[in-house]
């Protein structure tokens, strides 16, 4: 179905919160840019590990620091955690950002001009959002400060030249393993990756939904493959 | 008389500079200019006959800044900027400019600085043919997010890309037939000044830039914190990758011109028509096709037409620089250096004003400025003065703010821009020292 103005968010919001943690991978590795490199098979099998490895360092960390809170973890890493307003870059949103070694910033735009909307407040709170964004971004931070975490470190092919390979690092793994992170610190019932398609309906409902039409294709793609 | 009308213009341009650097309409600053330069002649003329006036009534005046002005513009210029735009388009839509820069990202791999070093060679290749807000918002789109995705911070990244612009910039046809044509309305035997002529001037100048870029950059990145970004990216999933015969039409226009010396709007028919059918977009029927070919035309047309706006109303202040020449003349005249070294160190050293739409910028004040070179009574040769005032504008006005894409770039990424015109401003200035110091170099013999 193409878009139309009598879409309303709450409906594509209900059917996406069913979706399950591969299909989100597989929309996540669709943004990767060495996608093309790797098998429909290695894909499944990187997705699945890095949902794994993001659930267990989730439980873990929650373990050893007492809490799940991601703003309380955030304190006992020592990190700084900023907010700065930026607007739409043409077909790209950024919510949140990580820069070396200690300073998280979240974008307060996309965050308010979605709470703008009723429809938004209905489905989310602000801190729900945040945290989730904080959570995520803890990730990329234990992932620099835990070589253990492999997430980050999945190379693949990208060309040879006598018999010499040139291999590149997927950055898909990495993301993936952040939001299955913080899906399970904050006992999300749903993948933290919707946030793409609920924050960037502040902006463009027509691109928000095309991007929940992928999303539903990779679901029901799965369904039909019985993963 | 003519001291104080020459004062009048001088505050003028420092006040256009400041009109510039406040950010507001260029469009209008120059018609503003060049109804005020035009009124000054007229004003002067009164009082002591001015040379460029004689034989001239106010009708006349009028006519060949307000008329003839734009209208040579149009019909010299005008028609290779709208196939440039049509071939830009069709290098975008076809996916050819896409696909070269995912290729040069896997060529690169996981070395930020080797990749961002191959994209920076392709963005200015690709740009030596192409020009307009449209394409580079086109390729901006493709090109920073990845070196954003690279942990390449957001001021590296942007003068990376611009500064990549730059270097394309020097080698590009289009530029250089906007600017000669600024030239032949001064001095109409320029337009024996060919591209060709221009090239192992101009493709020098392409090599120090992109070589000079790439320091810096590489040297910036290595200061510059990694970042990690989470982002939601609109789809472009349907995008397929260009077929490897197909990438060459990027160089066709100006392989065409150098080397069989085709006309550079054939050139332009050539290369999109190449792109078209090698990418297989000339399919559906001949009316599905022509629909697609009118398509890139206004998509083409639409990305210049800030661009065209402008530069029709510079046309207008160009021509009015010719009445206030002798007023310059007056005031500057005897301070020509007709040293050639002099002249260019001079250049280098004060190409600075060239920011901000300043004196030193051919798409800004310059204007006047070359006016008064044009009518010096010391004649310098075009093969001299063209490569010496077209690499300082080509330098400094595609690092700078007031350049519509680079303001886009600022807004797009959201650099801080004190962040992004320290790296630019200095390195820009560089380079335009280095191009100026080439110029003694490669035509300083031609003045005698």
């Amino acid at each position: 179905m193409d878009f139309d103005d009598d879409i309303q968010l709450a409906d594509i919001v209900k059917e996406l919160s069913a979706v399950d943690d591969v299909s989100w991978g597989l929309y996540a590795f669709s943004r990767d840019r060495y996608r093309e490199k790797v098998s429909e098979e290695d894909k499944l099998s990187l997705i699945k590990e890095a949902i794994a490895i993001g659930q267990e360092e989730a439980r873990r960390i929650s373990a050893e620091f007492g809490s799940s809170d991601p703003s309380e973890i955030a304190r006992v890493l020592k990190l700084r955690i900023d907010s700065s307003a930026i607007q739409q870059q043409k077909g790209r949103i950024v919510f949140a950002t990580f820069s070396y070694p200690d300073l998280i910033t979240l974008m307060s735009e996309p965050i308010s001009r979605a709470l703008s909307s009723d429809e938004v407040r209905e489905l989310i709170s602000e801190e729900e959002i945040r945290n989730l964004m904080i959570g995520h971004e803890i990730y990329h931070v234990l992932e620099e400060r835990r070589p253990a975490l492999h997430t980050s470190d999945r190379k693949v092919v990208l060309w040879k030249f006598l018999g010499k390979e040139h291999t590149g690092t997927l950055g898909a793994p990495s993301e993936i393993a952040a939001s299955s992170f913080t899906k399970t610190l904050n006992s999300s019932s749903f993948s933290p990756l919707i946030l793409d398609i609920m924050l960037y309906w502040g902006y463009n409902r027509e691109d928000s939904y095309n991007l929940y039409k992928e999303v539903i294709k990779f679901y029901k793609n799965g369904n039909c493959e019985k993963r | 008389m003519s001291i104080v009308i020459g004062i009048i213009l001088i505050v003028s341009i420092i006040l256009l500079a400041i009109y510039c650097i406040k950010g507001y309409n260029l469009m209008v600053g120059m018609a503003i200019m060049a109804t005020l330069f035009t009124v000054l002649a007229l004003i002067g003329n009164i009082f002591t006959p001015n040379a460029s006036m004689a034989g001239q009534s106010i009708q006349d005046v009028l006519t060949y800044v307000y008329q003839t002005g734009p209208a040579n513009w149009s019909s010299s210029i005008l028609v290779y900027i709208f196939f440039g735009a049509f071939f830009g388009r069709v290098l975008i839509e076809t996916g050819i400019a896409s696909t070269l820069i995912r290729k040069t990202v896997e060529l690169g791999g996981d070395r930020p600085g080797l990749t961002m070093t191959l994209l920076s060679i392709i963005t200015a290749v690709i740009f030596t043919s192409m020009t307009g807000a449209g394409p580079v918002i086109s390729i901006g789109i493709i090109v920073l997010p990845i070196l954003l995705s690279l942990g390449i911070s957001v001021p590296v990244a942007l003068f990376s890309f611009m500064g990549s612009i730059m270097a394309g910039m020097h080698g590009n046809i289009l530029l250089f037939n906007q600017f000669i044509a600024m030239f032949v309305s001064l001095r109409p035997e320029a337009a024996e000044y060919t591209y060709q002529m221009n090239f192992p001037f101009g493709i020098t100048c392409f090599f120090i830039a992109l070589v000079i870029v790439n320091i810096v950059a590489n040297v910036a990145l290595r200061k510059s914190k990694k970042v990690r970004t989470w982002a939601a990216v609109s789809s472009d999933a349907g995008q397929t990758n260009a077929p490897w015969y197909s990438w060459i039409a990027v160089i066709l226009p100006v392989v065409g011109v150098m080397a069989f010396n085709i006309p550079i709007i054939l050139g332009f028919l050539i290369a999109s028509l190449y792109a078209l059918i090698t990418c297989g977009k000339i399919k559906g029927g001949f009316v599905n096709v022509t629909r697609m070919l009118q398509k890139q035309f206004t998509d083409g047309a639409i990305d210049t037409a800030p661009l065209i706006g402008f530069l029709l109303i510079l046309a207008m202040f160009n021509n009015s620089a010719v009445y206030v020449a002798p007023y310059f003349q007056a005031l500057f005249g005897n301070l020509i250096p007709d040293n050639p070294f002099v002249l260019c160190l001079v250049f280098g050293l004060i190409s600075l004003l060239g920011y901000f739409r300043g004196p030193m910028s051919l798409v800004g004040c310059g204007a006047a400025i070359l006016a008064i070179f044009l009518s010096a009574e010391t004649v310098l040769p075009v093969a001299f003065l063209y490569p010496l005032f077209s690499c300082v504008t080509l330098t400094v006005q595609h690092l700078d703010m007031t350049q519509s894409w680079v303001a886009w770039g600022i807004g797009y990424t959201k650099v801080d821009t004190k962040q992004f015109m320290k790296i630019a401003i200095p390195t820009g200035y560089v380079i335009s020292i280095i191009c100026c110091l080439l110029v003694y170099f490669m035509r300083g013999s031609l003045v005698a």
